[in-house]
């Protein structure tokens, strides 16, 4: 693919708007990356989805750093359910690369779906992941104990310090697994099935399942990066703008949440999703759609 | 009183730190990678394998924007080694053998994605 400045300024566009969306609803910005890049450049899915690992992991690091300062990440928690993406990461890369891209390209298009369907119902998810920006917590009053999952941190919204206990650990590793094959085989982080996970099985609140998720996602998409990276599958020429274009998005998207309704930006976020996977279930069955 | 060991904020400060620090390196290296690539007319985008970014087949601009992926994805590897040798310290055991599985499942990663 012959690349032109304006193309590899679009590229940036893309990445800031998947980086942004992806901050302001709570989850990576794969889900966003992957379909521009094949609906939108004309790029083979499989480039696409490497290029949304290497963007996944520059989101995860600039949102992580930001969380981990807050002190809400819970690093104990986060290391131990890596144990079970990181496994279900590389399962997932390896199993996309004996897979054809039209069975991705619909396994896509259903994840679109499921995810729309999950914002739809989740009631306040911008008010529970937007933690940047909200001077929530501080890295002093942040707790771990050691040895532990359980840990504490100061809630400024509710004044007070939370002590949390973490519940369930087998069920939300299980389910951290599939989450980590998701990563791999589609090139998202796997948030929206991640934050569920520990917020709903493991019983931890949404703040810390939320931060911890965002730290989570770098390493599930790096074990699936390594693999890509070393078959062939990224070009950086590709993968670095959307890149540097997701942090921009990212950092700006966690002051933005404070000042969007959120009921509003759920809205356009799922339209956006069915929008996109309806022409991705197209494609896959040879209509031709956008380029 | 339940454990109240509890792990000292300047993990979570150092943590922070290597987070930014690899963060702000790869997005420096792309950015230079970038400029050069279009500086030069080096505008053809190519698959860069990982095992690649030394050999001498890359140009100037393809090999800083590779080698800027690379210190990207090796930052969150770079974040569990860190934690690894903090709970060492902090002779947390059980965390440090947890960290190590995840070592290992990341050396199984490359090791593998190598072997196509």
């Amino acid at each position: 693919m012959i690349l032109s400045l304006p193309l590899v300024l679009a590229l940036v566009v893309s990445g800031v708007f998947a980086g942004l969306l992806g901050a302001l609803v709570g989850i990576g910005g794969g889900l966003i990356v992957v379909p521009v890049l094949v609906l939108g450049f004309g790029i083979d899915i499989k480039i696409a989805i490497a290029s949304s690992l290497v963007a996944v992991v520059a989101s995860s690091t600039a949102s992580g750093s930001v969380y981990v300062g807050k002190g809400l990440t819970n690093l104990r928690l986060g290391m131990l359910l890596e144990v079970a993406t990181t496994i279900g990461g590389i399962t997932g890369g390896l199993i996309a690369v004996y897979i054809s891209p039209t069975i991705i390209s619909t396994l896509f298009s259903i994840l679109m779906i499921v995810t729309c369907v999950l914002i739809l119902r989740t009631k306040d998810p911008v008010k529970k992941t937007n933690l940047v920006g909200s001077g929530a917590g501080t890295m002093e009053t942040a707790k771990e104990d050691v040895g532990k999952l359980s840990g504490s941190y100061f809630d400024p919204y509710l004044k007070t310090e939370i002590h949390y206990d973490v519940e369930n650990v087998p069920l939300g590793s299980f389910i951290s697994f599939f989450a980590g094959v998701l990563s791999g085989l589609l090139g998202v982080g796997g948030g929206f099935v991640k934050v569920p996970a520990m917020a709903l099985a493991m019983k931890v609140p949404m703040k810390v399942a939320a931060a911890t998720s965002n730290l989570m996602i770098g390493v599930t998409a790096i074990s699936s990066l390594f693999v890509y990276f070393a078959r062939g599958f990224v070009q950086p020429l590709i993968a670095a703008p959307v890149a540097l274009g997701v942090v921009g998005g990212a950092l700006y998207g966690t002051s933005l949440a404070q000042r969007i309704s959120p009921k509003l930006l759920r809205k356009i976020f799922a339209a956006i999703l069915v929008i996109v996977a309806v022409q991705m279930i197209l494609k896959s069955m040879g209509v031709s759609v956008g380029k | 009183m339940e454990n109240n060991i509890q792990a000292p904020p300047s993990d979570r400060k150092l943590v922070q730190f290597l987070l930014r620090s690899g963060l702000i390196i790869s997005m420096l290296l792309m950015v230079a990678g970038l400029i050069v690539n279009v500086s030069t007319g080096h505008i053809e985008s190519v698959s860069v394998g990982m095992f690649e970014l030394l050999g001498e087949s890359l140009s100037l601009g393809d090999r800083l924007l590779g080698i800027g992926v690379l210190v990207l994805a090796l930052t969150p590897a770079l974040r569990v080694l860190t934690l690894t040798a903090l709970w060492t310290r902090e002779k947390d055991w059980k965390f440090v053998g947890i960290s190590v599985v995840v070592i290992i499942a990341l050396i199984i990663s490359v090791s593998l994605g190598g072997h196509a």
